[in-house]
């Protein structure tokens, strides 16, 4: 068993902060106290975390009232950015780019390719329904993979998968049912409801263990879970490769499960004081709460990464061919509907698009209004964020929308147009992302067509 | 009429509307029929299914009582290939799944062992941490309910040695010792997955046969939505269930219980995608019945009238499709046109309607339709996949798809989709499509009976292959006709039972199955006795076993 590391600080620390006078500011477990001089770095010269989000959204945009005019930095926004105005230094937009690893099924490659830069698997066993699945993981699960084997980078939660929206498609397969992929048919399902995304991350028993007495269950439990993973082992021994495979995914979510319980009896992971949990969000007549929920999410976001449970997040906004409608908007169809219904430019399609983007920037707003030292949590990331296709009503994959927002602890410089001209391979922003987050890629990423080496270095410092 | 269907199959094919492909099913060259008729026999692998999670619900009900309180916050199943049942038998367990189950196994290991419950569980009471010999005895009979098998030695010693350790802990309290055992053996992916595993068949040792312990799982949670009872258990222990004569017999035991109807209310809720109804979204202002009992209201419908054509499991599935038998709420009362006060009462449809079977239920017109109007080519995709078990292809990518408002010179979907008719690339599938949706046009998008659309009254006219009607009487009675329809359905509940797609060298046992299912008189019960008796259903290929 591995214990848990915690890099920032016990609780005895947290109780000196206090003493300090910084009582008020308990959620958050970085102190000035800590750092250097300047508020950028630990003392000892270690810098902050970075982390890594995706955002994602279904049905694509309407390109007029989406790609800037003018390219390089101070871009104008058009209708669909103008709720990111306030954030525009934090926001590079990439226009231009490819999905190189074909189109072979409208959504679904998009979806596949944008989020792994691999090919899809199509499932089309004569006339089972079509569907489709990732053939690689989906980058977040790159990143948190290669945090997962750095000590100094490892986290009580490998990764964090929030959907707002839960009108999505469930019967095409992974592909658009889910954003989080480790690999085919293997996903990481998102929470929709705020509050149970606080109890996972912050759950009751974690808060109890608080009081200084180890609770005797804890222990327990971890032999349970021993147990669990010799019989899965075992298991293995006696199963096909592909189900060998599934218990290895299944083996993996054992022992992160006994790594969360042991930290939880070293007493020491619970530097953060937990608020009240959320308010719940439920559909009022059939209605989605869309952005009281976005709030309530990215509240619990925000909290869950200032207290370093977790370094990596999605967020599936909404579902690919999804029929989110945002009827408090006056968008009562769904947008898939919409996408191919709606005549002419799609006013009501692009309307949704720039709901969409009112509710991005209440995520990024909360990072950004979340303190890390000197710095904020939006500062300390890169978050990337596209959609299933360039445009619903054609299902094309030239021309891609893509967002790249955060500084990524520097590494990033926001507030940039970059338009290629020469149709460039969409996995060059994805290589730029998590570059940016020092993932090294020295070997270039993705497969296939969508296979690339190169960053974008207009976006990077 | 076997012969018709393959026909039919190939057909979809020629006109160019071709499909992806996973398994044996890329190989272009491995066909379901040789030249003189279904490939012969080979079985499949072996693979483990996660418990769905209903079953795995009904498994702690079957174990503890069907007063305990049974978790629902657990992961959701997933849909592969139209069924959350080949999900089950392709998806892994995720990190928060672990998280929930583990919560869920020490929930229900305290209820089992509350004070009241403690006697049904029919073990020793330790008399404390050293009872080396009943903390055995307990985990030996506990473990064999719950893993379905007995447990090895060392599983047993392994799962054993928690509930000294419990024991201790937690003041001496030998349930609590009691309990976490139980939470373990829950934990366990042996009770998590159905692990059902091959053995070398004695009369032909070169092909594998599932032992008589994953038979009787096959067969319990098949035929009864549950775990193996007590017969069961007991035919396995006598390593009887290999024998095929001793599986008919079961089999007609089980189907005789009520464990049927929970059955097939699983099967049809899954093939019919029943659980989308839970949010059904509907426009207000365009559809005013809509509310959040709507969708359930309507999922009752479905699943009691099913339950009613198909009554002890003599009922005939081609009735279903023309069966005039509804249930209705309040609010499902006002869709139907129909008066309901109370509770939930069986209604007769109004006359003149048409309404007739599976395809004029409320439940079935919503879902196959968007938020604000109903859709041609959603209901007629799910007809010609789920019904007739025919592929359609995915509209090519870089076309431009709108379909336009209505207007003084198109107000019917039919005027309005006329370009699926017009443009060559568009007709080779909307053709399969939108012909037998149109016939379904007399239903709006939330299923209500209307006469006119846009003020236009409403051409219903159509066909299937060479088989012409006008509106959904007709129609049903083409479908119920239709032998596709009834080899579709052979084929659907079997993929159900397996828990994937057939391979193309398992053709012949649908063949099997569909020619006694034609023999029953096409009554249900015989379907699911012909699927358990399958050569499919009871052999595994030994290949990847290691």
């Amino acid at each position: 068993m591995i214990p848990l590391k915690r890099r920032f600080i016990d609780r005895r620390t947290v109780l000196r902060g206090a003493a300090f006078g910084l009582g008020a500011t308990l959620a958050l477990p970085v102190f000035e106290t800590m750092l250097n001089a300047n508020g950028n770095a630990f003392a000892d010269g270690t810098p902050l975390a970075k982390r890594f989000g995706l955002f994602f959204w279904g049905n694509g945009v309407r390109l007029p009232a989406w790609t800037p005019s003018r390219t390089g930095s101070n871009y104008d926004l058009k209708t669909n950015l103008q709720p990111l105005a306030p954030l525009q230094s934090y926001v590079s937009v990439v226009s231009g780019t490819e999905v190189k690893t074909g189109n072979e099924r409208g959504h679904h490659a998009g979806c596949v390719g944008f989020l792994s830069a691999s090919p899809m698997i199509p499932q089309d066993p004569g006339n089972a329904g079509y569907s489709s699945t990732f053939s690689k993981p989906s980058i977040d699960q790159v990143v948190a993979a290669a945090y997962g084997q750095d000590a100094a980078k490892r986290t009580a939660f490998r990764s964090l998968e929030i959907g707002i929206s839960k009108r999505v498609i469930t019967g095409e397969g992974t592909t658009l049912n889910f954003l989080s992929h480790n690999g085919p048919n293997d996903v990481n399902r998102p929470l929709y409801s705020a509050r149970a995304l606080f109890q996972r991350v912050f759950a009751p028993d974690f808060i109890a263990s608080n009081a200084g007495t180890v609770d005797p269950k804890l222990a327990l439990r971890r032999q349970i879970l021993d147990a669990v993973h010799a019989d899965a082992t075992a298991l293995q021994k006696k199963v096909s490769a592909n189900d060998r495979r599934r218990l290895d995914q299944h083996l993996t979510s054992v022992s992160e499960l006994q790594n969360r319980i042991a930290a939880l009896e070293e007493d020491n992971a619970n530097v953060c004081t937990i608020p009240a949990q959320p308010p719940e969000y439920p559909d009022r007549q059939g209605v989605e709460q869309l952005r009281n929920l976005s709030i309530a999410m990215a509240d619990v976001l925000a909290l869950a990464l200032a207290c370093d449970r977790s370094r990596v997040f999605s967020i599936m906004y909404s579902g690919s061919v999804g029929y989110t409608s945002f009827d408090d908007d006056g968008v009562t169809e769904g947008s898939h509907s919409l996408s191919h219904d709606e005549p002419g430019d799609q006013p009501e399609l692009s309307h949704g698009v720039t709901i969409t983007m009112q509710h991005l920037a209440i995520f990024l707003e909360r990072l950004r209004a979340t303190p890390e030292g000197a710095s904020n949590l939006l500062e300390q990331s890169a978050i990337l964020a596209s959609s299933d296709v360039t445009q619903g009503r054609e299902h094309n994959i030239d021309d891609y929308p893509v967002l790249l927002a955060g500084h990524a602890g520097g590494a990033l410089r926001g507030n940039v147009h970059y338009r290629s001209t020469t149709r460039e391979n969409l996995t060059k922003v994805l290589i730029t992302a998590m570059r940016a987050v020092d993932l090294p890629l020295a070997n270039g990423f993705g497969n296939g067509g969508g296979f690339a080496t190169d960053s974008i270095g207009a976006l990077e410092v | 009429m076997l012969r018709s269907s393959f026909l039919a199959v190939a057909a979809v094919t020629l006109v160019g509307c071709g499909v992806g492909v996973i398994g044996d099913y890329a190989d272009d060259a491995v066909t379901r029929e040789s030249a003189d008729g279904p490939r012969p026999f080979v079985a499949a692998p072996a693979q483990l299914r996660r418990l769905t999670v209903t079953e795995y619900q009904n498994s702690l009900r079957y174990l503890f009582g069907n007063d305990i309180v049974v978790p629902t916050d657990l992961e959701g199943d997933t849909i592969i290939n139209g069924l959350e049942a080949i999900g089950a038998g392709s998806t892994t367990l995720s990190a928060n799944a672990v998280e929930k189950l583990e919560l869920a196994a020490l929930d229900v290991g305290a209820q089992a062992t509350a004070a009241s419950r403690r006697a049904r569980l029919g073990i020793c009471t330790p008399q404390n941490a050293g009872d080396t010999a009943c903390w055995t005895s307990l985990t030996t009979t506990l473990g064999r309910k719950i893993f379905r098998r007995p447990l090895s030695s060392d599983e047993v010693a392994r799962f054993a040695a928690i509930g000294p350790s419990a024991t201790n802990a937690l003041a001496s309290d030998v349930w609590q010792g009691v309990a976490f055992i139980i939470s373990a053996l829950l934990e366990s992916p042996s009770f998590l997955f159905r692990v059902e595993l091959p053995e070398a068949d004695p009369d032909d040792p070169s092909r594998g046969r599932y032992d008589s312990y994953a038979m009787a799982t096959r067969l319990s949670y098949f035929l009864t939505h549950a775990p193996p009872d007590e017969e069961l258990s007991a035919l396995a222990d006598e390593d009887a269930l290999t024998d095929l004569a001793t599986v008919k017999a079961q089999a007609g035991r089980l189907l005789a219980s009520s464990g049927r109807e929970s059955a097939l209310d699983d099967f049809f809720r899954d093939w019919l995608r029943l659980e989308r109804l839970d949010d059904l979204t509907k426009n207000r202002d365009i559809f005013p019945a809509t509310s959040a009992e709507l969708g359930p209201a309507m999922r009752e419908d479905i699943l009691r009238s099913i339950a009613a054509v198909i009554g002890d499991g003599d009922g005939d599935y081609r009735d279903l499709f023309t069966s005039d038998v509804a249930f209705a709420s309040a609010a499902l009362g006002q869709v139907y046109g129909v008066s309901v006060t109370g509770d939930t009462r069986q209604i007769d449809v109004p006359a003149g309607q048409g309404r007739l079977g599976l395809l004029g239920k409320p439940g079935f017109l919503a879902l196959y339709a968007t938020s604000e109007r109903s859709s041609p080519t959603l209901r007629g995709k799910f007809i010609r996949e789920a019904v007739l078990c025919e592929a359609v292809a995915a509209p090519p990518p870089d076309v431009e798809t709108v379909v336009p408002e209505p207007d003084a010179d198109a107000p019917t979907m039919r005027d309005r989709l006329a370009s699926h008719r017009t443009n060559a690339t568009c007709a080779a599938c909307h053709s399969l499509m939108d012909p037998i949706g149109l016939a379904l046009e007399s239903f709006d998008g939330v299923g209500a009976y209307r006469t006119t659309d846009n003020g236009a009254t409403l051409d219903l006219s159509g066909n299937i292959e060479e088989k012409t009607f006008d509106g959904l009487a007709s129609l049903a009675e083409v479908i119920a006709g239709d032998d596709r329809t009834t080899t579709c359905g052979a084929r659907t509940m079997y993929r159900y039972a397996v828990g994937r797609v057939e391979s193309r060298n398992e053709e012949a046992t649908i063949v099997a199955i569909d020619a006694q299912f034609a023999a029953g008189n096409y009554a249900v019960k015989a379907l699911m006795e012909a699927i358990a008796s399958s050569d499919g259903f009871r052999y595994a290929s030994l290949a990847e076993v290691q």
